[in-house]
């Protein structure tokens, strides 16, 4: 009897824009913030990435080889923690070195490339593996993608990369009356693991933990660690063999920042890898390892995905990013611009320009990154609750204006007429 | 209630908003009596009585050639009058200035908004806003230091600082005539000013006369109240404040004021002092106020120091018609809207609506986006300073000046444009956002507006950032699902305002006041 518990931590940031105006255009190339860009970052270093760290390291220590935890890292945060805060590579370093740490594959800017153009999501998995091994260490076989959006179509792409597992959202809709404690194929790619997010427990930490409203509140690590007791009596070892898998998935800013040191969030999570390990048969373990297990249990259910999921808001669509017509036209032009990009870049190194080339390239990479058009959707933008909203910009309809700006300029570096503008 | 526009008479915002309100109350069994100046059609609905006083009162047997106030109802009006239908102030007999209330019936009328009074307040006036009325329903007492002394310099910089606002720092309350020998005094009612033909005329014939005709109207008032008997006085802006005063304190019913517009918002830094006085005091004495939105409930409290419990918010809002959209784009518009590089400012040419603002972002545009224009539809007292202003920027051919547009043709305009533009200064509510949209076409709105706070659905700027304003109006002339979005979600917002909920929140609020007594005379009017 046993239970198979996955902490993995999301971690990222993205390259903000400026408050780039039209007028610019043509005359200036500059399009990010690096100011807040820093200062956000520091910010977050201070509150979650390096008290976190540091605690899961002692953790580790603690427990000498029976707590571990999975990250995946950004390739735009690697980049402006190389560029802003090189000590937080460092301590993740640190953290990776215990061997208690596994790094998961996943596209370098974070981007929805997946759904738009396959060539250059497996061109953004291969930067991320670079990077990432260059800074921290080489990633497992398994891969998440951005948002832990998930197809069918999506499923394929990365079997085919030679993927042996996939972490996703245990969402309702797609589980139906499966279990998400147990592991899965996905009928489009039948060699592909599918690792479920168990959304109630991932939530309870993720969302609820300061929630005085929540009939729970306060979340204690006894209450958490009885309700994974209570999952492993009423799931004793199936008929179908292996443990119940519980995947414990989440933002890694849940911790100092989504949840204020102040909650007890971090006396939580100090108390509860001691607690779920002094019941018999609890066994923290990486994805890989899930995934090794999968393959000699017989896992013959599969998972289908004809519609793209994601682990957002209660109906785990894709509307966060796309749907809505600013969103949609964003996504277009940036999408169009793949290819002169890639054309001006190849003129470029032509001329022996190679410098401006990457540059243009990496540019037009850090707009494919999903914050982007997230910053756009209206419907978190309700009435009263614009404070909630958590964006750079005022609304929506500004983060799309300067997003249209800046592909002008681009448009205009890359000798390309734009069609979604009048008159340009 | 008491106002000064109803429609179909003056179908204006604040008109409108008196009918959207009265209708909207009478429909929750509250029985309303609108009491006008002068209003020939007497409408007598179901809960609903819309009357001007002066014909009232001549069908009522009173002998209105010669009036005045007596002698007695003002100077022994210290003190709290608690009987209803004292007959008092009848009779007395002066200089018969009856006629004056002709020019209501005539097509030019008195508006409060641009409508600066000349001279000083009369002295009756004077002694009801001044007296120290004492009633159950709320004292002086929330009123702060700030008021009595008037508006600070610094209160004014920190709020107001980049309109470079500036206000007399006096506790004695006098102030130059500013609109003495201009012709802007009385403008009829449209959003956008006055038609040029008859300002001049309006403004001579009726100008002086404002102050009587605000002492003949609370007369007649007063007088209504041996014929009627109501529960609360709802009073809309500061024309009305001295006869709600003045029924209160023969009848000693809760006065509320609804405040659309504060003097602050209409003349800026050229606030007239008896106005802000009569607000001023009027917001001292009153039970409660409502204002437009909370940015005018933010001017009241810090303006003219209300305590801010005092204050709540009834939002205006769209009558059915407004909420749906004009016709649907078809192939022949969408073609229109899309060759289509018109920006339309819609209002007074005066400092508060910012027209200045607008003509700076153009030159801003246009060094982008040549082939914009620049419609400005309105007049006001900055017509010839914006015209030089075009010149200085070199803008000319792109900016034009189309005077005062019949409220007919103005959807018409709108239609064709690609945007509205709306960068007041001050703007206590702006109907003309809820309009615009309804057009098809997405608005800018000032920040420093009260429509903002149930539109925020919209692109939205401080009136002083031209540089983003410009940025604005580009991506709204060029980028057609901004637009498309901007107009879909903007009219889903409109959708949910509603005189239904600003009046059942007005009823709420009369009911917190007066408790018991209220409810029962409503449960009584349901009765019969």
């Amino acid at each position: 009897m046993a239970t198979d518990l996955c902490f993995y931590f999301q971690v990222h940031q993205p390259w903000r824009l400026r408050h780039y105006r039209f007028l610019e255009v043509g005359k200036n190339h500059s399009y990010f913030d690096e100011e807040k860009n820093a200062a956000i970052l520091r910010k977050v270093a201070e509150k979650c990435y390096i008290p976190m760290n540091n605690l899961l390291h002692e953790l580790i220590t603690e427990h000498a080889g029976k707590f571990k935890v999975s990250f995946a890292i950004t390739g735009t945060l690697l980049s402006q923690m190389e560029a802003y805060a090189p000590d937080v590579i460092a301590s993740f370093k640190r953290l990776y070195d215990t061997g208690q740490v596994e790094l998961l594959s996943e596209t370098a800017y974070h981007s929805l490339s997946a759904l738009y153009n396959p060539e250059e999501f497996r061109a953004q998995v291969i930067l991320h593996r670079e990077m990432i091994t260059r800074l921290i260490g080489p990633p497992a076989n398994v891969f998440r993608n951005t948002e832990l959006i998930t197809s069918d179509a999506i499923a394929k792409l990365v079997s085919e990369m030679g993927f042996a597992g996939m972490l996703m959202e245990g969402a309702d809709h797609i589980l139906r009356w499966k279990s998400p404690l147990f592991k899965y194929r996905m009928a489009a790619a039948p060699n592909l693991v599918a690792l479920m997010k168990n959304y109630r427990l991932s939530d309870d930490i993720a969302f609820r933990f300061s929630d005085r409203g929540w009939s729970q509140w306060p979340l204690t690590s006894e209450k958490f660690a009885d309700w994974v007791k209570m999952i492993e009596l009423e799931n004793p070892v199936s008929a179908r063999g292996g443990s119940p898998f519980i995947g414990l998935f989440m933002d890694y800013e849940t911790f100092g920042e989504h949840q204020w040191a102040s909650t007890g969030i971090f006396d939580f999570m100090r108390a509860l890898p001691g607690k779920l390990l002094a019941q018999e048969g609890t066994r923290f373990v990486f994805p890989s390892e899930a995934v090794a297990r999968a393959q000699s249990e017989d896992t013959s259910f599969q998972i289908e995905a004809p519609v793209p999921f994601s682990w957002a808001d209660v109906d785990r669509s894709l509307t966060a990013w796309q749907g809505n017509p600013i969103q949609d036209a964003s996504l277009r032009a940036i999408y169009r611009l793949h290819d002169p990009v890639m054309r001006k870049a190849a003129e470029l190194r032509a001329e022996e320009r190679s410098d401006e080339a990457e540059s243009l390239i990496e540019t037009w990479r850090r707009l494919t990154t999903s914050d982007h058009f997230y910053y756009m959707c209206t419907k978190y933008f309700a009435d009263g609750d614009v404070h909630k909203y958590f964006s750079p910009y005022e609304s929506p309809y500004d983060a799309h204006i300067i997003f249209m700006n800046v592909i002008a300029d681009l448009e205009k570096t890359c000798g390309v007429q734009a069609s979604e503008r009048i008159g340009a | 209630m008491l106002g000064w526009e109803y429609p179909p008479r003056l179908a204006g915002g604040l008109g409108k908003a008196c009918q959207g309100l009265s209708v909207a109350m009478a429909k929750r069994e509250t029985q309303v009596f609108f009491v006008l100046p002068t209003f020939p059609e007497h409408v007598h609905e179901s809960h609903l009585e819309v009357m001007g006083a002066r014909e009232v009162l001549i069908e009522a047997g009173y002998d209105l050639s010669q009036e005045s106030f007596s002698s007695h109802s003002v100077s022994d009006s210290m003190g709290r009058s608690t009987t209803r239908g004292l007959n008092r102030g009848l009779g007395a007999v002066s200089a018969g200035a009856g006629s004056s209330f002709e020019f209501l019936r005539s097509e030019a009328q008195l508006f409060p908004y641009g409508a600066a009074p000349d001279g000083k307040i009369t002295d009756r006036l004077e002694k009801i806003m001044s007296s120290e009325v004492i009633h159950e329903f709320g004292t002086g007492d929330e009123i702060g230091d700030l008021a009595r002394n008037q508006v600070t310099e610094t209160i004014f910089n920190q709020e107001y600082g980049r309109a470079q606002a500036q206000i007399t720092k006096s506790k004695k309350s006098k102030i130059t005539k500013i609109y003495e020998g201009t012709t802007t005094k009385v403008a009829p009612k449209t959003a956008q000013g006055a038609p040029e033909k008859s300002l001049k005329k309006t403004g001579e014939i009726y100008g002086k006369n404002l102050w009587s005709e605000i002492e003949k109207y609370t007369q007649h008032v007063r007088q209504l109240s041996e014929t009627h008997e109501v529960d609360v006085i709802h009073a809309h802006d500061w024309m009305t404040f001295p006869a709600a005063f003045e029924f209160q304190r023969v009848t000693g019913v809760p006065v509320f004021l609804h405040v659309h517009a504060t003097e602050y918002d209409r003349s800026g830094d050229n606030l007239n002092n008896e106005v802000f006085r009569i607000e001023r005091e009027g917001f001292k004495k009153a039970t409660h106020i409502f204002a437009v939105s909370k940015y005018t409930a933010g001017i009241i409290e810090r303006l003219y120091g209300v305590h801010r419990k005092k204050i709540s918010i009834a939002y205006n809002a769209p009558d059915d018609a407004e909420k749906s959209a004009l016709a649907p784009p078809t192939a022949s518009n969408a073609k229109t809207f899309r060759e289509s590089s018109q920006v339309i400012f819609l209002g007074r040419l005066t400092f508060q609506k910012g027209p200045d603002h607008f003509l700076k972002a153009a030159a801003l545009v246009l060094q982008a986006r040549p082939e914009a224009k620049f419609v400005f539809c309105g007049t006001g007292d900055m017509l010839d300073k914006l015209r030089s202003q075009a010149h200085r920027l070199g803008i000319e051919p792109s900016v034009h000046f189309a005077g005062f547009v019949d409220p007919s043709q103005v959807d018409e305009i709108l239609i064709h444009s690609k945007v509205l533009v709306m960068p007041s200064v001050s703007e206590p509510f702006g109907l003309v956002a809820l309009e615009a949209l309804r057009c098809g076409i997405p608005v800018i709105l000032s920040k420093q507006s009260g429509v903002r706070e149930v539109l925020h659905r919209a692109l939205q700027v401080d009136f002083w950032d031209h540089e983003k304003l410009a940025d604005q109006i580009i991506a709204a002339l060029t980028l057609p699902k901004l637009s498309l979005q901007l107009v879909e979600e903007g009219m889903d917002q409109i959708q949910k305002l509603s005189w239904d909920g600003t009046a059942e929140k007005v009823i709420d609020i009369y009911r917190s006041y007066i408790g018991s007594t209220y409810s029962q005379s409503i449960e009584g009017a349901h009765g019969h």
